[in-house]
């Protein structure tokens, strides 16, 4: 069985939870997202994340600013806004709810 | 030894290839191209261009001097084309319509062989010696339709700007069919309007020259071969487009200019006849009346 194209909807999946889930604890430019979302495996391509964010901040759930930089060009700070955080304390619950539900199966 | 041009990124200068600054304009045309039809998506390519200027910092800071190619086809791979973009990140209105073609055309399937079968039964009656040739004369006739109608829908006929005599309309025959030199398309066509038989091909040519486009931007030279665009086909074209074959086009002064008074040679007797031609008709009809 070809296992890739479940694992590639399984990222797509969680992809923007893990967003929200970095921004939470600071704000960050793409770089920084970038950077850990590839330690952390979650992405291959970087362009990837761009429409993400997009979306993200469309739906009102992100907020950004622009801040000078002495390393190169600005660079947009994005932040979670109040609905950002709503949202990411339901995306907590039904996390718990599917790894509850996978760990039971798996046992 | 290249030429080299210096771009502002963001209020940084940086020196680039001219092939590289060919190849990392296009891509991000293509990004604007693709995400400027979404709601939002200006901001996505934006974004990109952005990520661009931090990659190419970076490597500045690194001791890069001057921007190549490579590392032009390094900064789109690891940010990716649009289509992986949109991809990748699970474009729901993307999928949606890829799944309404697939259906569309299974449909066309299942009618076309409803056709098919219908079209054997009233074959039945014969014999099967006949049955047999007239399935293969059918399907020689439908792969054939297949195939032609798989290279129109793939292929756009261009003309060649960056190999023509005239026009370049010639050339870009023989891109679009994929089938001869133009050198050969040129004599045929010359050859069929001397001989009488393709006497229309003046005018043809003319008017060919005037409607269609000409093949200018590597994405063009890519439709007219039937090629995906995709940023390896983009990056082999802008290489191939670097070479130059512009300077092989100035030697073809001279036979341009024999082409026009042959042109000229041909047209004016052409005129001549049928101006004779009108007249003998004309006195023809008169003498009649």
């Amino acid at each position: 069985m070809n296992t890739d194209n479940t694992k590639s909807q399984m990222r797509k999946g969680m992809l923007e939870y893990c967003i929200m889930l970095l921004l939470h604890q600071q704000s960050c430019y793409a770089n920084d997202i970038i950077q850990r979302l590839q330690e952390a495996e979650m992405i291959v391509m970087e362009g990837t994340l761009y429409p993400l964010l997009s979306r993200l901040k469309n739906d009102g759930l992100l907020g950004y600013e622009w801040r000078e930089s002495t390393q190169g060009p600005p660079r947009k700070y994005y932040t979670l806004t109040a609905d950002g955080q709503e949202a990411l304390s339901q995306l907590d619950a039904s996390w718990e709810e599917i790894s509850r539900t996978v760990n039971f199966l798996k046992s | 030894m290249k030429k080299n041009i210096s771009i502002n990124l963001f209020g940084t200068l940086y020196n680039i290839d001219e092939d590289a600054y060919n190849l990392l304009e296009n891509y991000l045309q293509s990004m604007q191209r693709y995400f400027g039809r979404q709601e939002g998506g200006e901001e996505v390519a934006d974004d990109i261009e952005h990520r661009v200027a931090e990659l190419l910092w970076q490597r500045r800071e690194a001791g890069m001097t001057a921007v190549n190619i490579e590392t032009v086809k390094e900064i789109i791979d690891t940010i990716g084309n649009a289509e992986q973009i949109a991809r990748e990140s699970g474009d729901r209105e993307q999928d949606a319509k890829s799944e309404g073609q697939y259906t569309k055309s299974s449909g066309r399937y299942a009618r076309s062989q409803g056709q098919e079968s219908s079209f054997k039964e009233n074959l039945n009656q014969f014999a099967n010696d006949a049955n047999r040739f007239a399935n293969d004369a059918g399907r020689f006739a439908r792969d054939a339709y297949d195939k032609g109608y798989n290279h129109v829908k793939t292929h756009r006929y261009y003309r060649c700007a960056n190999d023509k005599i005239l026009g370049g309309v010639c050339s870009g025959m023989a891109v679009y069919t994929n089938a001869g030199d133009p050198l050969v398309w040129r004599l045929g066509a010359i050859a069929l309007t001397l001989l009488g038989i393709g006497l229309p091909l003046p005018i043809i040519y003319i008017v060919m020259w005037l409607v269609t486009p000409a093949a200018i931007t590597p994405e063009d030279r890519l439709r007219q071969q039937g090629k995906a665009i995709t940023p390896e086909n983009l990056t082999q074209q802008v290489m191939d487009d670097s070479e130059p074959i512009i300077v092989k086009n100035e030697n073809k002064g001279c036979l341009k200019a024999i082409l026009i008074i042959i042109g000229i040679c041909i047209i004016l007797p052409l005129i001549f006849f049928f101006v004779l031609w009108g007249k003998m008709f004309f006195n023809i009809f008169f003498n009649m009346l």
